[in-house]
């Protein structure tokens, strides 16, 4: 997991507040059975909103293709804490902006 | 200069920065990035592991024994249970000063562990070291002769030290209680059945994240629900701002009705080289006064060592 990246969703646009949290809209793809008429009767949603709080906003920022262990770094720094703590409330804010689509993990194979 | 020091010079030579543990009774200086992610609260027996960011490289095993063991004898039981079930091979005798062992390689990896007995604590403990490549030999020499039981401090004081905190605690006992997150420890000490005595240690990180009001406020909100607060005051202690109040409840029991009042002193304030909040608080008949509780049973930082004079 150190090894990853955190690469933002391409699809996601922030707006970040005045109280320092963000909000992140990322554009969601229709259903591909959800056509025609049945698209104008439903009207799905084209885009989900999320609002990060200012430790997520921060995560968020940092997802900019560093690695996992360099995120966790910088955290640990800003906020004085132990590269273990970092890592625990890093590693579940990432993982809470996986499951809503925002970032992507990836794993550079290339390397070596 | 004795042959730890000379270890410990060897490894500030190779920039290997070291901190120092205090758990059930043992010190150890282990190297500064190594944290304790499992840990025990049994005094009689347990195991604490240490990791590093990759992986786990250090376990401080215990387990009070009545006497000295045959180390012989147990040694070769161990080393041939490791090497039928345990998938152990190259085993290779180690001894250190007082520590005997085996080096031996486990599912790809190097592993040393070794044990030694410690008479006045009537404790045999086992060091386990993991190593991600070869031995580091002097790592593990300093860190063996750093192993030593920690003296009680006055007569009944016991020091511990993990987690960023430096505390002392009245009585022999493990912890009752120890919730330690990310960027919060809870650590509670009780004395008696039911508990007579009860001490209470945080240490708290992303204070501004969470910390709205004043340290002081935060404190008034700690206190026990049925805990009257009698006074309430802050003292500045090297370039610490402390916060203490002092308060009571009813005893229970029989206590309450001859009007009998349990006493209730908590000590609260930022250290302002790591940021954090550091709060302790004492429940029982004769806890140290308030003001005495900041750095005389709880420290942050060197600022504000440990002292156990001050009526304590």
């Amino acid at each position: 997991m150190l090894e990853a990246k955190a690469i933002r969703n391409a699809a996601a646009s922030a707006e970040t507040r005045a109280d320092g949290t963000v909000r992140v809209t990322v554009r969601t793809q229709p259903l591909p059975w959800m056509t025609g008429a049945l698209r104008w009767i439903i009207r799905p949603k084209q885009a989900k909103p999320f609002t990060l709080d200012r430790l997520g906003a921060e995560v968020w920022g940092l997802c900019d293709g560093r690695r996992v262990e360099e995120m966790i770094e910088t955290f640990a720094e800003r906020h004085k804490l132990t590269f273990h703590e970092a890592r625990a409330s890093v590693s579940s804010y990432l993982r809470s902006l996986v499951q809503r689509g925002i970032v992507a993990v990836a794993y550079d194979n290339t390397a070596d | 200069m004795g042959v730890a020091e000379t270890s410990l010079l060897f490894l500030w030579w190779h920039g290997v920065d070291m901190r120092l543990w205090v758990w059930r009774h043992f010190r150890m200086e282990l190297p500064a990035d190594w944290e304790m992610l499992q840990l025990s609260r049994d005094p009689a027996a347990g195991r604490c592991v240490f990791a590093d960011r990759y992986q786990y490289r250090f376990e401080f095993n215990w387990r009070q024994v009545p006497g000295r063991p045959d180390f012989e004898r147990m040694l070769s039981d161990y080393q041939a249970r490791l090497t039928t079930a345990g998938g152990l091979t190259d085993p290779q005798p180690e001894k250190r000063g007082v520590w005997r062992g085996l080096r031996g390689k486990q599912g790809g990896r190097w592993i040393s562990r070794l044990g030694a007995y410690f008479e006045r604590e009537a404790c045999l403990v086992e060091a386990v070291f993991i190593w991600p490549g070869d031995p580091d030999v002097a790592l593990q020499r300093a860190i063996l002769e750093g192993m030593q039981p920690e003296p009680p401090w006055g007569e009944d004081l016991r020091r511990w030290r993990a987690f960023g905190m430096d505390w002392l605690v009245s009585g022999g006992e493990g912890p009752a209680e120890c919730r330690v997150q990310p960027a919060s420890t809870h650590i509670t000490f009780c004395k008696g059945k039911p508990p007579r005595q009860r001490e209470t240690f945080v240490r708290l990180g992303l204070v501004p994240e969470w910390l709205k009001g004043t340290v002081r406020d935060w404190l008034a909100l700690q206190k026990p629900a049925d805990v009257s607060i009698r006074r309430r005051d802050v003292f500045a202690s090297a370039g610490h701002s402390v916060e203490w109040v002092e308060g009571d409840r009813p005893v229970r029991g029989l206590g309450r009705l001859r009007g009998r009042r349990e006493v209730y002193r908590a000590a609260a304030w930022m250290c302002p080289r790591d940021g954090r909040l550091y709060c302790i608080s004492v429940e029982r008949h004769a806890a140290p006064r308030a003001a005495d509780l900041a750095g005389g049973r709880l420290s942050c930082c060197g600022d504000f060592p440990l002292r156990a004079h001050r009526g304590l």
